[in-house]
């Protein structure tokens, strides 16, 4: 993939993700004083992001029912569901869909609540207006992701899936903000040839692989392109595949000096992830 | 925006205009890329976003420094760091600078570390030349404009456009259409820049792709199939038939470019025929030329260029047979009599087009290309020419031409492929990059 992803921009965001999270966590330990368990930290640092930013927005992006949950961190979750079903429909390649919920994931809070940070015209917390706000954001993540990964897609096509509520010139307006708000970081590496290039050196059969990929694209709604690195993934999604036809590669992981923990760290996310649908 | 005071315009780039601010936090230079998005209707240029994601993640001394990407009115804004100049004003300016060995050497140098950057991260440049060389104030050297930027090397890469380098710098295989290539077009370029730093002139300074061709192989001989195996497999390599050519002497390239024999190695390395057999970046810096004396210069001591930024901008833009319009320089200072000399001097030297849209036209009509004007056409290349063939290339060659009129069934294919640009412009998004270097 492009780029050496130990200096990448990818690599950088990710560390500073990573410690955000867990300087948060260390304070909530401080005030919790809960026991400091590796397993339990994990969850809490997850659950801390889920109740990240105020819980004042009514989530309801791209016309979709909302999952229920408070928070903002729904509110990503959902217009990850939303680009991903766009990318389904649009018959978008599995790469750029992925890179656009990274985009949508590293997204500042504020971005996603316009009347609270003054940038959109909803001053009186107008909820049409957010609405196309926020969906024109997820669309022109999308739109952006695409055009980064060099499989350009017109805006206009993006904006029709919108029922109407974005135009094109929303979706190009938001491309700017994005670009701004995603300091122009716009290299993402991908999880996707890593499991082609592990199940290769790991002898794996086309079933698997098949499995680990359905996983792979299942990662997407969570949070772990966040917070791991492409690799990581990969072992993760194929960790789990393997673990359906009863077999362990955490030795092998263990064998190549990638940490076993993380790896199994992922999976563990997965299936609590898959719980939860 | 409010970051910023607006200084003056630097010129005209691929996309946008520069002009140059202070950063009013830090009291620093730099320069701001305009991107215009009035007409844009597809949203920011793919250009302007190649650029931006490459440059954000090469951080390299030889490579341009992208310090911050705003949004403001509806038009973004690239900030850069302040350079002042580029090499294409170096090359030109013959009057002021004389350019030593060893500063070749520091230039080559720096290009080659800079692409080696570039290549290790699998990103081709695609758009080596003189004017994307930049010049800092204390003598940096940092290559610039990544709007014609490529990641290569994947596996499942799919073909990419052969309209890219301005066409003095476009490797043979481009030119014979190749769509599959590499890190080593970007070798070719250097190639042609470095014997450019030596001449002080365009080495190869075709006006079609056709005649880039012939020139080529009238200068470095015409590839035998041990030179380059596959040559004949590439898209329109059979359509053309080129007279063969032998290749120079060491001597006589000696001679040419009064150099020693490691630079003129090296330069054959750049400039070898066959892709995978042209030297890499990384291979290059290794090369013995950079070991021997004279040294590289010191970055401080390269020669600095008369008039900076700004006064010649736009005039150095144009030196690639971009459009020639007046001068657009702001600066007082601005000396409009030697800069009118320098630049007529450079279209003496090297067969410059007249202007843009006259050469625009007479790539349209690429048949009627070689006569009258094109004195420069090397006589003795078989070129499958329509009955308008000028009497100057028959000339003393009827022997050659006797094979034409089979030939020119062919030729219009050769216009056909022209057209299929179109096509391929589409599928790789690379328009923005066409406009601008439609030379």
């Amino acid at each position: 993939m492009a780029a050496n992803f130990w200096t990448s921009t990818h690599c950088g965001l990710l560390l500073v993700a990573r410690e955000e999270a867990e300087s948060r966590e260390r304070e909530q330990d401080k005030a919790a004083a809960a026991e400091a368990d590796a397993k339990p930290r994990r969850r809490q640092k997850r659950k801390q992001i889920v109740l990240r930013g105020a819980p004042a927005l009514d989530p309801k992006p791209g016309g979709e029912e909302g999952k229920g949950k408070r928070g903002r961190g729904s509110l990503v979750d959902q217009l990850v569901d939303f680009a991903v079903m766009l990318g389904r429909e649009l018959k978008i390649r599995q790469r750029p869909v992925f890179t656009a919920c990274v985009y949508l994931r590293r997204l500042d809070e504020k971005i996603l609540a316009p009347s609270e940070a003054g940038l959109g015209p909803g001053d009186e917390k107008d909820e049409l207006e957010e609405e196309r706000h926020v969906t024109a954001l997820a669309l022109s993540c999308v739109y952006l992701a695409c055009k980064v990964e060099e499989v350009p897609v017109s805006p206009e096509r993006i904006a029709g899936f919108s029922n109407g509520l974005c135009s094109r010139g929303d979706v190009l307006d938001a491309e700017l903000l994005l670009l701004e708000n995603l300091s122009a970081s716009l290299v993402v590496h991908h999880p996707h040839e890593d499991v082609l290039k592990y199940a290769g050196s790991l002898g794996l059969g086309k079933d698997v692989i098949q499995v680990a990929n359905f996983v792979l694209e299942e990662t997407y709604r969570t949070e772990l392109c966040l917070f791991h690195p492409p690799h990581i993934i990969a072992l993760g999604c194929l960790y789990t595949a393997c673990a359906f036809h009863n077999k362990n590669i955490l030795p092998w992981c263990a064998q190549i000096k990638v940490d076993e923990k993380e790896v199994a760290r992922v999976c563990e996310e997965m299936v609590k992830h898959y719980k939860s649908l | 925006m409010e970051n910023y005071e607006k200084g003056p315009t630097l010129g005209e780039g691929t996309f946008g205009r520069v002009f140059r601010a202070k950063d009013r936090r830090t009291g620093r230079l730099v320069a701001i890329k305009k991107i215009r998005m009035g007409k844009a209707k597809e949203g920011v240029n793919v250009t302007a976003i190649r650029e931006i994601k490459f440059l954000k993640e090469l951080q390299h001394k030889n490579v341009i420094e992208l310090i911050d990407v705003f949004p403001h009115k509806r038009n973004l804004y690239l900030v850069y760091e302040y350079m002042t100049s580029d090499l294409e004003a170096i090359i030109k300016d013959k009057a002021n600078i004389r350019l030593k060995l060893g500063d070749i050497k520091a230039y080559m140098q720096a290009i080659l570390e800079g692409l080696a950057a570039c290549h290790r991260y699998w990103i081709m440049h695609r758009d080596v030349k003189p004017n994307n060389i930049l010049l800092g104030p204390e003598g940096q050297i940092k290559l610039a404009d990544f709007g014609a930027g490529r990641i290569f090397g994947s596996p499942n890469d799919r073909k990419f456009t052969t309209q890219v380098f301005a066409r003095w710098y476009r490797a043979p295989e481009l030119l014979f259409d190749s769509q599959r290539y590499s890190s080593a077009v970007d070798m070719w370029a250097v190639g042609c820049v470095f014997a450019e730093l030596m001449l002080r002139r365009p080495w190869l300074p075709g006006n079609n792709d056709l005649e880039q061709l012939s020139l080529i192989f009238d200068a470095l001989g015409t590839p035998t199939e041990e030179q380059w195996p596959g040559m004949k497999s590439l898209p329109t390599a059979s359509q053309v038939v080129f007279k063969p050519i032998a290749p120079p002497s060491a001597a006589s390239l000696r001679q040419l470019f009064r150099c020693d024999a490691d630079a003129v190695d090296l330069l054959q390395q750049l400039l070898c025929f066959d892709p995978s057999r042209r030297i890499s970046a990384e291979h290059a810096l290794k090369h013995p030329y950079f070991k021997s004396n004279p040294r590289a210069t010191k970055y401080a001591d390269l020669p600095k260029p008369t008039v900076p930024f700004g006064e010649e901008r736009t005039a150095a833009n144009q030196g690639l047979g971009e459009q020639v319009e007046g001068s657009k320089g702001e600066g007082g200072e601005y000396n409009g009599d030697g800069l009118g000399k320098n630049f007529l001097e450079g279209i003496r030297r090297s067969s410059f087009p007249p202007a843009a849209s006259d050469q625009m036209q007479r790539d349209q009509t690429q048949k009627e290309s070689t006569s009258g004007m094109r004195m420069s056409l090397p006589a003795d290349v078989k070129i499958q020419e329509n009955q308008q063939t000028p009497n100057i290339l028959k000339n003393g060659h009827d022997d050659e031409f006797g094979k034409r009129d089979s030939m020119e069934l062919e030729r219009p294919q050769l216009g056909s492929a022209d057209k299929a640009y179109l096509r391929k412009r589409k599928l790789d998004m690379d328009q923005a990059f066409l406009e601008a270097s439609n030379d």
